[in-house]
């Protein structure tokens, strides 16, 4: 291999190849000579077969389409010496073979590669959001889980995988998770579950695991995924762990009070209304007065609203709904 | 040429290269060998097609060529 040949190539001779005409040209799926341009006496005359083509010994370009959009072009070629210009016909009979399976290959690589650039994109921004995430189909397959999440699998913390789906500990628990996810998975005339909260039980001394699961709308659906619908996402807080900063940046967003941001925490972190108030020793008139005006702020009605509220601020692009 | 059970190879190769990328250079080469071609490329092209010419090329597979970037 001569590194030379590229390099000139790249300088120069793609602006003269006379054959792009044949990239543009071919078919997704179809076989195309070139030799009605290659063994014409112009061609044989020009600069790019006399100074680029024929001193690296190739005489004939024989392509597969493999792609074509209005701004690409896929192409597999060969390249054929001069003393072998044309195929034989069983050679030509087996790309021919092949030309089929070359466009359907390309084509899922495309697709699979686009899939996995918005997967990629998404996990970084949950991951940068600092919570672990699922998301899961309307009967629990995972779709998607971030690396916080795939460590709490890993590391066998209320959570595992068993073929293919999320089962938490406790078969009531499991049940509670599908029929939330269930529910996700079930747009009637629009309408979106509110979603729901399991607590993930774990060593005795150790809190338990929180698991928002979040159902997700439709067109975001559609517009990440098209093979497999995610319904929920399925959000783990440990409340041994701060996530203080994302507790402060939705405060500041919409304008909680330091009170009211003590009880957005503590709902976040799946305790109840009487829990927080027995936490931070006031009462329970209290906390319901500032978890009122949290749902004023925010826009909602109650808690599974408002940690929807909350949750949507880690999913990239979300504006009105998860 | 043992057309069916090598075709079965190649075609199986092919879709492997689409779970696993760096398969394609070894699907060019088996093409390049049962073709008896000299070299081969896959060529991605960004194309202007009102202007009828490429824009960019991506090279993602070459068997006994230069990778090439436009």
């Amino acid at each position: 291999l001569n590194p030379f040949w590229s390099d000139a190539f790249v300088q120069y001779y793609h602006k003269i190849n006379p054959l792009d005409v044949q990239v543009l040209a071919v078919t997704p799926g179809k076989v195309l000579a070139s030799t009605f341009i290659t063994q014409t006496d112009s061609f044989k005359a020009c600069a790019f077969y006399n100074e680029f083509m024929r001193p690296q010994g190739q005489a004939e370009d024989v392509g597969i389409g493999l792609v074509r959009t209005p701004i690409t072009a896929g192409y597999l070629a060969l390249q054929r010496s001069p003393t072998s210009i044309s195929l034989e016909p069983e050679q030509w009979k087996l790309l021919e073979a092949l030309a089929p399976h070359l466009q359907r290959a390309a084509a899922l690589h495309e697709f699979l590669s686009r899939a996995r650039e918005a997967t990629e994109s998404l996990g970084a921004a949950v991951a940068a959001a600092g919570f672990a995430v699922f998301l899961l189909t309307g009967d629990c397959r995972v779709v998607f889980a971030n690396a916080k999440a795939e460590d709490f699998i890993r590391r066998g913390i209320g959570l595992r995988y068993e073929r293919g789906r999320l089962v938490v500990t406790g078969p009531a628990l499991t049940a509670r998770l599908h029929v939330l996810a269930q529910q996700g998975a079930c747009h009637k005339t629009g309408e979106v579950h509110a979603g729901g909260t399991i607590e993930l039980c774990r060593s005795e001394n150790r809190p338990p695991l929180v698991a928002h699961v979040i159902p997700l709308a439709p067109i975001r659906t559609l517009a990440i995924f098209d093979l497999e619908r995610p319904a929920v996402a399925v959000f783990i807080v440990d409340p041994a762990a701060g996530f203080g900063a994302q507790i402060r940046q939705f405060a500041a967003r919409f304008g909680l009070t330091p009170a009211e941001t003590r009880i957005l925490a503590e709902i976040i972190a799946g305790n109840g209304l009487p829990a927080a108030a027995a936490r931070l020793k006031i009462t329970g008139a209290t906390v319901r007065t500032h978890a009122y005006r949290i749902f004023e702020k925010t826009e909602t009605n109650r808690q599974t609203e408002l940690i929807r509220r909350f949750f949507e601020t880690a999913l990239p692009g979300a504006q009105g709904g998860v | 040429m043992a057309r069916s059970h090598g075709d079965g190879d190649l075609i199986a190769a092919i879709y492997d290269a689409i779970i696993e990328p760096s398969g394609w250079d070894d699907v060019v080469k088996r093409i390049v060998e049962a073709t008896g071609s000299v070299s081969g490329v896959i060529g991605i092209h960004q194309v202007d097609r009102p202007a009828h010419r490429i824009v960019s090329a991506l090279v993602p597979a070459v068997y006994n060529i230069e990778s090439i970037l436009v």
